[in-house]
């Protein structure tokens, strides 16, 4: 009686998967509290392990979209005060035997922000070392933003450029008509034929009649 | 008693004192004139503070012994920077015309000094500007959060970054891949960057548009150039002496070292820094100050100007290197937190356990537990001196270290924009001068019909300059323009200056002159000007060209460049440049300095079979004309 009740004992602690020696069958991961937050850094304690822990569990019962998974699941061992532990995943069918580690990489990487978030610190300073964290990929606008502050800048000088040449060059036929102006009425005094209005306008082009020669109405 | 070169009919080619007070007053009115003495100022403190003070007088400072440098700079800023800058503006005050005109009229065989000015403009206009496009190019990408060169891009599966940025850093990436594109030799074109085009062009309609008619619109935009870098300089000193470091960049440019005084090279460099930062023997100087009336004081504004360029040179030193010392003060901090990490990691011990303080116990303590797992980790020498000693001038210094301190402050775009606006100004309000010291030139020449207005000059050489600038933007431009740098901005202008010195003291004569500048100012020029200009500045530019050119021949002619597949990267390597780079280097600096002697050549056979032409017709015309008159009796 007595050695089947210690055989039936057994089976159950020999079920249990051996975190110390099969470590590596899990993944290691690494805290950089005080790194991280600086004066406002936790105290790392039993309590932030199993919040660790049911972390983990949700993040592999997310993954498997089954509610199996339990805080037990997860075994912790070779913690150091580095505060870096490994841990292995255990099915929840068989404590004995640890999920493949390709399934809990993919479980930790979908929901690798919220694990994160947990514990208020980021990508690097909580680890998983041999899960590269997903690079955040850098935002590309459809249109360059450079491009637009050059068509800006272009199209301001563009407009400066024309300005100043439609300026001169109105500047440059205002002198010559002033230049003109002057010699026809020199012309004028000098010639004996009968005049036309047009030549008596001043520069603003007003006819003044004052000046125009009536000697076409007189006859002698 | 004084040495003075024979010079036959120099009075017919010049104004004399009376026509310089008849011109005065009856105001000639095809000749651009200056609004008012502030913005004759504005323009030439601008057209001298250019990028060189910011990016090569720090560079200088802080290699040649810190504080120490000031003392030779300084000595040689007054024996043969001042007095420079006095005989440009008189000289263009008294003949009242561009370098090519006041040449001329000193001697026609001198107008090749003229040409030398002019084409050296031309060269050194084009390089610069493209300077100014890679400026542009920054300030357009700046108006984005974060900042483009402060994270490296992805690679193709999103894996991880791009091999080249992970090995050396986002700023070299951005400067070397994304801006340059930069080729590894510079007989590599790769081809023509279109992005590099289009700032290019930016950067010459800039200018056009602010040089279109000469002074009377560069007068205008001098208000905003030459004071803005001024403001922006304050606001980077304030800024940089809140970040932690900055004192540390300071103390270091500024502490002296006194045994470089005895160092050749100390001096050399100085010389050459003061007449390069000086933009003299460009004629643009000369331009610029005969648009004054003849009686300003051409000689209080060239101590004035020069004392506000070495203010600056100081001013933007104690800037830089306050910024310079906070990112070196960042980069050690952040070599040593990884040092301290890989260790913590190594040896599982707690956060906090190894500090700044306790590191070098530390580590010799696991020296001595467990040498071979430390010497696993390959810790990083993390040495402040080394990081504040870092490639810090030229390019290198405002596209890759000042860009990486702007990445590590907060609202990084802001410090960005103003920085390269900073930049653009100062190199804006120099090519001012360029243009000018190229198209007033190009005008006196006659070599296009006179009656096309100013605008269609400065539009011709834009466009030219454009065309050929297309050069660097290739793959492989950065390395042409490092040539164009080295080889035509630097001997063809000590030989000018040279030749500006000789001809004023001996050609045209220093007799003459001082009569001048009595007529112009009321006094003659005291005894310091009379030995400066006559024995002591020539002296010290004749051993500065001799120098220059005998270091520049003896060295092997090899440049660096950015080659990812070379051994040291992401350090440059350096190459030998190509066999036919010898002729490129003649064409740069060969052609300029030997203009002078072959137009002088060229104008003496000249002279020679006119004078002999001459005596023919005259004898044929006293042939053909009687020469006996019947009187009346």
């Amino acid at each position: 009686m007595f050695p089947l009740l210690l055989l039936l004992c057994l089976p159950p602690a020999l079920a249990a998967v051996d975190c110390v020696n099969e470590y590596r069958n899990g993944y290691q991961v690494r805290l950089s509290i005080k790194t991280a937050l600086g004066d406002q850094a936790y105290d790392w304690n039993e309590s932030e392990l199993f919040l660790f822990r049911a972390t983990i569990a949700f993040a592999m019962r997310k993954f498997t979209k089954t509610e199996a998974y339990e805080v037990s699941n997860i075994v912790v061992c070779n913690q150091t005060p580095r505060v870096s532990f490994w841990f292995i995943v255990t099915s929840p069918e068989n404590p004995a035997q640890a999920i493949s580690k390709n399934i809990v990489e993919q479980a930790v990487r979908e929901s690798r922000n919220r694990i994160n978030n947990a514990f208020l610190l980021t990508d690097k300073s909580l680890e998983f070392l041999g899960i590269p964290p997903t690079l955040a990929a850098p935002i590309n606008p459809d249109t360059p933003p450079w491009l637009i502050v050059f068509g800006v800048v272009i199209g301001a000088v563009c407009a400066g450029i024309v300005a100043l040449l439609i300026m001169s060059f109105v500047k440059r036929r205002r002198g010559k008509k002033a230049k003109e102006v002057p010699e026809e009425e020199d012309q004028a005094k000098g010639t004996d034929k009968a005049v036309t209005g047009e030549t008596f306008e001043d520069r603003n082009g007003v006819y003044n009649l004052g000046f125009a020669d009536d000697d076409r109405f007189t006859q002698l | 008693m004084k040495l003075t070169l024979p010079n036959p009919g120099l009075e017919k080619r010049i104004p004399s004192h009376a026509d310089l007070d008849r011109m005065e007053v009856e105001e000639a009115g095809d000749r651009p004139k200056w609004d008012n003495k502030t913005q004759y100022m504005l323009t030439c403190v601008g057209f001298c503070v250019g990028l060189g003070n910011v990016w090569r007088f720090p560079y200088l400072c802080q290699s040649h012994g810190g504080g120490a440098f000031m003392i030779p700079f300084l000595i040689l800023l007054v024996l043969e920077g001042i007095p420079l800058l006095h005989l440009e503006f008189a000289i263009g005050q008294r003949l009242r015309s561009g370098s090519v005109g006041c040449w001329r009229s000193i001697s026609p065989y001198l107008t090749g000094v003229g040409i030398a000015s002019m084409l050296v403009s031309f060269v050194v206009g084009m390089y610069y500007n493209t300077i100014m496009a890679w400026v542009m190019w920054y300030f357009f990408n700046s108006f984005q959060s974060p900042l483009p060169w402060s994270q490296c891009p992805l690679n193709e599966n999103k894996t991880g970054y791009v091999s080249e940025c992970a090995r050396s850093s986002p700023v070299d990436y951005f400067w070397y891949r994304e801006t340059l594109n930069a080729t590894a030799s510079i007989d590599q074109s790769g081809g023509i960057q279109w992005w590099m085009i289009l700032a290019l062009m930016c950067a010459w309609v800039v200018l056009y548009v602010s040089a279109i008619r000469g002074i009377e619109t560069t007068g205008k935009a001098v208000y905003i150039t030459s004071t803005l870098p001024y403001i922006v300089l304050t606001i980077f000193l304030i800024r940089g002496l809140t970040l932690k470091g900055s004192l540390s960049g300071i103390k270091f440019l500024f502490t002296p070292d006194v045994n470089e005084l005895i160092n050749p090279s100390t001096w050399l460099d100085a010389g050459a820094q003061v007449l390069f930062s000086f933009s003299l023997a460009f004629g643009g100087l000369i331009s610029f100050s005969s648009y004054n009336s003849v009686h300003n004081n051409c000689e209080q504004d060239a101590v004035i100007i020069s004392v506000i360029n070495g203010f600056t040179s100081v001013y933007s030193a104690t800037v830089i290197y306050s910024i310079i010392g906070f990112r070196a003060t960042e980069k050690f901090d952040e070599c040593l937190s990884g040092n301290i990490l890989s260790m913590m990691n190594a040896f599982e011990i707690p956060e906090g356990n190894i500090t700044e303080t306790n590191y070098d116990e530390m580590v010799n303590y696991f020296n001595l537990t467990s040498p071979a797992i430390l010497a696993g980790l390959n810790l990083k020498t993390c040495d402040l001196n080394v990081l504040l000693s870092e490639g810090v001038e030229g390019t290198g210094l405002a596209f890759i270290v000042f860009t990486e301190a702007i990445t590590k402050m907060p609202v990084a775009p802001l410090w960005s924009i103003l920085f390269f606006i900073m930049l653009f100004c100062l190199g804006l309000s120099t090519m001012f001068g360029n243009i000018e010291g190229c198209v007033v030139p190009l005008q006196d020449l006659n070599i296009l019909p006179r009656t096309w207005p100013k605008e269609v000059f400065t539009g011709l050489t834009c466009l030219v300059s454009f065309l050929i600038a297309i050069i660097f933007a290739q793959g492989s431009g950065s390395y042409w323009l490092a040539l164009f740098d080295s080889f035509a901005g630097s001997i063809p202008l000590l030989v000018i200056a040279l030749c500006e010195l000789i001809a004023v003291s001996y050609i045209y004569g220093i007799d003459r002159f001082n009569e001048d500048i009595e007529f112009m100012i009321g006094h003659k020029p005291n005894i310091f000007w009379q030995v400066t200009w006559r024995f002591l500045s020539p002296l010290i530019i004749m051993v500065i060209l001799v120098f220059y050119f005998v270091t520049t021949v003896a060295k092997p002619l090899s440049y660096i460049v950015w080659d990812p597949e070379s051994v040291n990267f992401p350090v440059l390597a350096e190459v030998g440049y190509p066999g036919w780079i010898s002729a490129i280097i003649f064409i740069l600096a060969g052609i300029p300095s030997l203009s002078i002697p072959v137009v002088a050549l060229v104008k003496f056979i000249c002279n020679r079979n006119k004078t002999s032409h001459d005596t023919e017709s005259i004898s044929t015309i006293s042939g053909k004309v009687p020469m006996t008159v019947k009187t009346s009796n």
